[in-house]
């Protein structure tokens, strides 16, 4: 436990200093009030750009947030200190998840204030986008401990960020493209999304669908990051 | 306390490390000597477990490997936090109260400097902070590598009191220099590296009295000269 708070503490300190990575997580809610306000959209509950962006936040800010610690740390040497004053790769990772997930409450809270959700959609927005972050977080760990540096990070990131943010938005417009993004977690937190602000996108929504199709994304991330972790190892 | 026993080390193909065998004693200073790229920083290496050896064996006794300090070349700081955060972050993760990071910053000159990024620290400060952040647990077994180089003299020496320090209170220390000086000035036992073997070991004193290397002072650059035919840097 001792550990696991040192490394929060660490990235509590580090977050503000980080620009590039903070940035991220005002960037959404700010495009979200911004789009929402010039904007209106009558159909997906008058809160369409606020579950577009959170759908986006949820997609890509854990995601590169995560891997880029860890790329960093493994490219500086600092995971090696950590791992020789005896913190454990699992200690390292839940303190790094546990606080990307603490700081990704703020934008959510701010998305909901924004889109001015009830209580009723609240019990599901809050929750599905947490379920969300986690599978983000998870693939941001495979990113991070298959890169030797943050370059290399980066450049495996912006593309799976584009494919998991974007193509989601850009189904709303296109049937072609919405067959391709059924696979992917962030289209059914999208649909999830509307569907609990009383809205219908797709006439064919099942919430247990969705559900599974996340739960697939989380089991297929966890076993990719199983295999990136007996590859390359937390060790620095 | 740390030994070494026949250990080969290879990368590519290529040996780096040939039939190294030491021991260290409890409580003492002891120096690996030798040039760039002669496998100081490899032996270290393996030492603290960050590489493996072909073959041989090697111990580091201690009960946990959290009792040992360790600082390399590439310092492993965070440089967007502070010189105090990032000592911080280690007194956490080992326990440590967390006014032993101003007495570490303190030991090693940094306490002005304490509220300073890490990225506005010089070269030799960080070095000095990777010192501090490496004895802020009070270790069993201490592992320098090259603690001294880029360092002016004032602050070498001072490094070199800590580090007796360090072993007055019962600390083993192991470092790496190609400082033949601050070699006989500072360890009670040395291993002279060449290529990956050891051609010399013991006292320095013994060692140059051995190839009747005195000047005025004991001679361990002129030794290490006479038995490998290269001239420091």
């Amino acid at each position: 436990m001792r550990a696991v708070s040192a490394i929060f503490i660490k990235q509590l300190n580090d977050f503000p200093k980080n620009i590039s990575v903070a940035f991220l997580f005002v960037m959404y809610p700010i495009l979200a009030a911004v789009m929402s306000f010039f904007i209106p959209v009558e159909e997906g509950g008058g809160g369409f750009f606020t579950m577009t962006f959170a759908m986006m936040f949820v997609g890509s800010t854990p995601m590169i947030s995560v891997a880029n610690t860890i790329a960093e740390d493994n490219e500086y040497k600092s995971l090696r200190f950590l791992v020789m004053a005896g913190v454990r790769p699992g200690q390292y990772m839940l303190g790094l998840g546990a606080f990307v997930m603490i700081m990704s409450l703020l934008p959510l809270a701010a998305f909901a204030l924004i889109g001015g959700y009830g209580f009723d959609v609240l019990a599901v927005f809050i929750p599905v986008a947490l379920l969300g972050c986690i599978c983000s977080l998870v693939l941001g760990g495979v990113v991070g401990l298959f890169s030797k540096n943050v370059q290399q990070c980066a450049a495996i990131y912006t593309p799976l960020m584009l494919v998991i943010s974007f193509v989601p938005f850009l189904a709303t417009f296109n049937e072609g493209i919405s067959n391709v993004a059924q696979i992917l977690f962030t289209y059914h937190i999208f649909l999830i999304f509307v569907d609990a602000a009383g809205a219908t996108l797709y006439d064919n929504f099942s919430l247990p669908v969705s559900m599974a199709v996340i739960a697939a994304n989380a089991l297929v991330f966890a076993v990719l990051f199983a295999i990136a972790y007996k590859k390359k190892g937390l060790k620095g | 306390m740390i030994s070494m026993t026949n250990v080969v080390k290879r990368f590519n193909g290529n040996t780096v490390l040939s039939d190294v065998s030491f021991s260290v004693k409890s409580g003492e200073i002891f120096g690996l000597l030798g040039p760039s790229g002669a496998g100081k920083t490899t032996i270290i290496n393996i030492l603290a477990k960050q590489l493996t050896a072909e073959e041989g064996s090697h111990t580091v006794d201690v009960e946990d490997f959290t009792q040992v300090g360790l600082m390399l070349e590439e310092d492993g700081l965070y440089a967007r936090l502070t010189a105090l955060q990032n000592l911080n972050l280690f007194a956490g993760i080992y326990g440590v109260d967390k006014a032993k990071t101003e007495e570490a910053l303190k030991s090693v000159g940094l306490a002005e400097e304490s509220k300073k990024p890490v990225a506005k620290l010089s070269k030799g400060m960080r070095q000095r902070l990777a010192l501090a952040r490496a004895i802020i647990h009070s270790p069993k077994v201490l592992f320098l590598d090259e603690p001294t180089a880029n360092l002016d003299p004032n602050t070498a020496r001072g490094i070199h009191k800590l580090v007796f320090a360090l072993r007055d209170s019962g600390t083993t220390v192991f470092l790496t220099t190609h400082n033949m000086e601050e070699a006989v000035n500072l360890c009670d036992n040395v291993a002279l590296l060449h290529k990956g073997e050891i051609v010399e070991y013991g006292a320095p004193g013994d060692i140059c009295q051995r190839h009747d290397s005195f000047k005025t002072v004991p001679d361990l650059e002129s030794v290490f000269v006479k038995l490998t035919g290269v001239v420091l840097e």
